[in-house]
């Protein structure tokens, strides 16, 4: 359950009191913050405007956010250590305890193509992570008794690290299989300071904020994990990754970015990958939740490619 | 006659006491700068090395001044509850407090190269008033007990 005061500090004192006021914790997914602009929250499946006794569709009754408020928000944010967080700032999200993350806009200071730092905040959206513990129930039955390569594969938004995130739980409480979670960005474990902000279960060992390359070395080297865990395979370096950690025997569970098998097999990481896949599990939302059609990688790739 | 010796007497000690409080509050003020800056450049070490966040470098830093040691509980308080830091200004004149909250306040805000100039330059500002109030209480301070219970005899005379 999502304890609002949790993100006290990085709220306006007005946003923070009508939201304790009003609004259910765990029903709240997103608080949008814009240096003059109405706040806007994502509650209950839907966009509303946050006003000081509650919500609305209409934008004139909204409390209004100020630019002074956007950077406070980021002060908050970073425990008024902008220096200590200036690389989470400059990849454009910091991530808070309990898994909350907050994207950061505003003006990029750049030198010679590499990014110095972000200055003149404009806008944050604090997202709130809601664990859905069992939501990988869909596709449990298909990887139990036997690890395998399995890609996750969904549009944006479609489940896909929720999903990941409860797998890596699963297999290591239920399953006991060591879990290594190569967390390039903290979404799947949305770790700070070292401590997860999600379980993702008691024998799994979390690799955050660094590329894919330096995890699955780790892994292959020293780790020693029976299954790694990633998000958002995205080119030929990561795919050529996957196939070294498949050849060297360990399991990789990873998700992409795909509508269907058609669109999937038209990118470059589909050829990239190889055939190392040994499943596709594609979500998609129903009335019941999340649900995975999980087909064999080389039956979905002649069938539906 | 006996009561004009005991008015004396008094007014001598009591002129002695008020110059003991200013010698203390000049002594206080020559070590609070001494200590602020020693907090600064903990804090600077931080910066190059260790990053630490600022609440952190705050609560672990051992300060010996008792104006500097609730300034920076103050701030890590606010910090930690997410208002802005807004620390006490204690004895300070208008000067300094607009110099020393001012700075303490911006800490943190800043990316580190930036930051680390600010600090440097934070520090040889609140240098200049720390050397003042080293060298008036160096001059000064310890003599203030005895002015004290010389404008107290003073009064007394003026007075009998």
């Amino acid at each position: 359950m999502f304890d609002l005061h949790s993100v006290i500090s990085v709220l306006p004192a007005e946003v923070y009191a009508s939201a304790e006021e009003n609004l259910d914790p765990d029903k709240l997914w997103e608080v949008r913050l814009r240096a003059g602009m109405p706040v806007s929250v994502w509650y209950g499946g839907r966009e509303y405007f946050l006003t000081r006794s509650g919500l609305s569709e209409s934008s004139a009754p909204a409390l209004v956010c100020r630019a002074e408020d956007v950077r406070a928000s980021v002060l908050g944010a970073a425990e008024h250590s902008v220096y200590a967080y200036s690389d989470d700032i400059n990849r454009g999200y910091i991530t808070l305890g309990g898994g909350v993350r907050m994207g950061i806009c505003g003006e990029v200071v750049t030198d010679g193509g590499k990014i110095l730092t972000v200055k003149n905040y404009s806008s944050v959206n604090i997202r709130i992570p809601h664990e859905i513990l069992g939501i990988s129930q869909c596709i449990m039955p298909d990887i139990v008794g036997k690890l395998c390569n399995i890609l996750v594969l969904a549009p944006p938004g479609g489940g896909k690290t929720t999903i990941l995130r409860d797998l890596a739980r699963r297999l290591s409480d239920e399953g006991g299989y060591n879990v290594l979670i190569a967390d390039e960005r903290a979404e799947i474990a949305c770790c700070r300071r070292g401590e997860p902000g999600m379980d993702v279960g008691r024998r799994t060992d979390i690799i955050t904020g660094c590329d894919k390359r330096h995890a699955f070395e780790c892994a292959m080297r020293s780790v020693r994990p029976d299954v790694i865990i990633t998000d958002e395979l995205f080119g030929e370096d990561d795919a050529r990754i996957v196939r070294e950690a498949a050849g060297c025997g360990i399991a990789v569970i990873a998700s992409a970015h795909a509508s269907d098998m058609r669109s999937f097999t038209a990118r470059e990481l589909f050829a990239s990958l190889g055939g190392v896949m040994d499943k596709y599990a594609f979500l998609s939302r129903g009335a019941g939740g999340v649900q995975a059609n999980v087909r064999n990688a080389r039956e979905a790739a002649v069938n539906d490619g | 006659m006996t009561d004009k010796l005991l008015m004396a007497v008094c007014l001598g000690c009591l002129g002695a006491l008020i110059g003991y409080a200013v010698c203390v509050r000049m002594k206080r003020k020559a070590e609070y700068y001494d200590d602020l800056d020693g907090f600064l450049r903990t804090y600077a070490e931080s910066l190059s090395f260790s990053m630490d966040t600022l609440p952190e470098v705050m609560s672990a830093y051992p300060a010996r001044s008792p104006l500097l040691s609730r300034q920076l509980f103050e701030c890590t308080s606010a910090i930690r509850s997410g208002t802005k830091p807004a620390p006490a200004a204690g004895w300070l004149n208008g000067e300094e407090k607009s110099a020393v909250i001012g700075g303490l306040t911006e800490l943190g805000t800043r990316s580190s190269s930036v930051e680390k100039g600010a600090v440097e330059n934070f520090r040889l500002k609140l240098g200049a008033y720390g050397k003042r109030a080293a060298e008036r209480y160096a001059k000064t301070g310890k003599a203030a007990v005895k002015l004290g219970f010389l404008a107290g005899l003073l009064a007394a005379v003026i007075f009998w």
